[in-house]
């Protein structure tokens, strides 16, 4: 895959770049995706002119709900476009307008874990930053996390930055709880379910949510009882109105950052089930401990 | 096997079908039947269960421990446990057009009686191919399903007493089969598989989770080769080693169908939607 980097500040050139970019893209068995606001995808489409009908336009806002979700939404298009015979795909893609330093982290985050989430697939993605939108210090995070960079013309990105690094110098470090509980274990992963599931049914957790925690924690507890020591232990309850399942065992910890942000892929054994617990829990934050591994879920 | 609860117990038996249950320890059927019990009066059943052996009290405690509603079950009529051998062979004959007229009464009167339908499970007795007329267990079996249809019936066979032909042709006579292969992955009480025969798929109920998921996996590389059909529609659990469990051998096709929504789920979140080697139908 490529990523790209594209910084304008007007729409014309947006748009005069962009439509070469997926025009030249929509070569035999070659395709082209949009993820913008309506108005941006009506300009772009308006310069496409009958290219316009093959590229395939997601609204921006509905994709980028959150990290988790976004980089879901890229690997299954990805993959279908893949299975219906396409070769190549090129995508121009903007982040959602963010209110707060934390949201803005939190996409860039992502936009650093892309490099190795969508690794394998056959795609050129090219991230629009409008700098009439986007904070100046946090588009030097832009730089940080495409490897490659449209000036006049398409060059390497000399800021780019590992994605682990990236990542974490833009995670904040989780704070511990006060006033969970610790789970009863009977070792079994079935004692576990049924355990958490009266801890979810008493904190009136809703039936979604409840449904969901309970296949997420169950991945981390199975993850945990593969990878982590002897000991497991589980706190659980509630913090505002959010439920939290900490998950601890006294293994070797858990190092990489990007641990369940990479997509299953036929062949790759080791990460979906802690991909399913980030894709199905409100968030997943590793907490530092002493010893071994302790991930966090809320729903 | 660790105490559990009937509640524990997976089943593989759908409400109307005609299973066979042969089997190797009765361990194995134990855990079917006690299940399938609990699954009729749950729905409102006239429970039958036709005991072969002298010790019914020994079935009927055992039962109780398993399940505190047995007892009131059986106190108000809804649930009875029976000799199978004044059922089956009363006067040491085996008459499949009595049994069969039987059955169709019991079916007949359940619903008059104010059920909703009738669950039967028989224990064949041992001594059954032995009498005269045991020779048409097969050609009997195969007239159940038409005879009381819509009635769920399980049928019990020690699977060492009836000989390969008979049990073979027995088991013929079947829609879905619990067959000693297949036991293993069910002794956790939270998995249980069958053969739907009709449609030549594996059928698995319950909850597949990575603490059954190794035994599945010994028991499909076993018994499974070639295009492997299976019927998820009654996981109500499924993680994600569990799921790699359901694929064997490299290249080895799946067809999934039907699958329950939790099935379906998790199989769209690892991305199996799009993998040529599997198939998942919408409909069975």
């Amino acid at each position: 895959m490529r990523h790209s980097l594209f910084v304008y500040d007007d729409d014309d050139r947006m748009v005069d770049k962009m439509a070469a970019f997926l025009c030249s893209g929509l070569a035999d068995r070659e395709r082209a995706v949009a993820v913008l606001d309506q108005r941006k995808w009506e300009r772009l489409a308006d310069a496409l002119g009958s290219d316009a009908d093959k590229t395939l336009y997601i609204e921006r806002d509905s994709f980028y709900t959150r990290p988790e979700a976004a980089l879901a939404g890229y690997d299954g298009t990805l993959r279908r476009l893949a299975r219906d015979d396409a070769s190549a795909i090129r995508v121009f893609a903007e982040l959602p307008a963010c209110e707060t330093d934390a949201q803005w982290n939190q996409w860039l985050a992502y936009e650093a874990i892309v490099n190795r989430a969508l690794e394998h697939h056959p795609v050129w993605i090219t991230c629009g930053y409008d700098a009439r939108e986007v904070p100046g210090p946090l588009l030097d995070g832009a730089f940080d996390t495409h490897p490659e960079v449209l000036t006049e013309g398409w060059g390497p990105c000399p800021h780019y930055h590992e994605p682990e690094d990236a990542v974490r110098s833009r995670t904040p470090t989780p704070a511990p709880l006060a006033g969970l509980r610790e789970l009863p274990l009977d070792g079994s992963p079935r004692g576990f379910r049924n355990a958490l599931s009266a801890e979810l049914e008493a904190a009136a957790v809703s039936e979604l949510e409840a449904r969901n925690m309970l296949v997420a924690a169950a991945e981390v507890f199975a993850n945990g009882q593969r990878h982590g020591g002897e000991t497991m232990s589980v706190q659980v309850g509630r913090v505002g109105d959010r439920f939290v399942c900490e998950v601890s065992d006294d293994g070797p910890g858990i190092d990489d950052p990007l641990v369940g942000f990479l997509p299953p892929r036929p062949g790759h054994a080791n990460g979906a089930g802690l991909w399913v617990a980030r894709q199905l829990s409100r968030q997943l934050e590793l907490v530092p401990s002493p010893q071994g591994a302790t991930v966090r879920l809320w729903v | 096997m660790a105490f559990q609860g009937s509640a524990a117990f997976a089943v593989t038996v759908r409400p109307g079908e005609h299973v066979c249950c042969h089997f190797e320890h009765a361990d194995d059927r134990e855990r079917l039947a006690v299940a399938f019990v609990r699954d009729g009066l749950r729905r409102g059943d006239k429970v039958v269960y036709l005991f072969d052996g002298d010790d019914a009290a020994g079935l009927v405690s055992r039962l109780d421990r398993l399940d505190p509603d047995f007892a009131p079950a059986m106190a108000r009529g809804q649930f009875e446990v029976r000799r199978a051998r004044d059922a089956y062979i009363p006067d040491g004959r085996f008459e499949a057009d009595r049994i069969l007229a039987a059955l169709r009464e019991e079916h007949h009167r359940a619903p008059a009686e104010g059920y909703n339908g009738l669950s039967v499970t028989g224990e064949m007795p041992i001594a059954t191919p032995e009498l005269p007329g045991g020779e048409q267990l097969g050609a009997y079996e195969a007239r159940v399903g038409s005879h009381v249809d819509g009635a769920s019936v399980l049928c019990q066979y020690d699977h060492g007493r009836f000989g390969p032909g008979l049990m073979s042709d027995v088991i013929e006579a079947h829609e879905v089969e619990a067959s000693p292969e297949l036991a293993a992955i069910g002794r956790d009480g939270e998995l249980a598989a069958a053969r739907d025969r009709g449609n030549d798929a594996l059928r698995l109920a319950g909850e597949l989770d990575f603490g059954c998921a190794q035994t599945l996996s010994e028991v499909l590389d076993a018994h499974f080769h070639g295009p492997l059909r299976l019927d998820l529609a009654d996981l109500s659990y499924v993680d994600v080693a569990g799921m790699r469990a359901l694929r064997g051998r490299k290249g080895q096709r799946l067809i999934i169908s039907p699958a329950s929504d939790v099935v379906r789920r998790l199989l769209a979140l690892l991305g199996w939607d799009t993998d040529p080697e599997i198939e998942l139908l919408e409909k069975g």
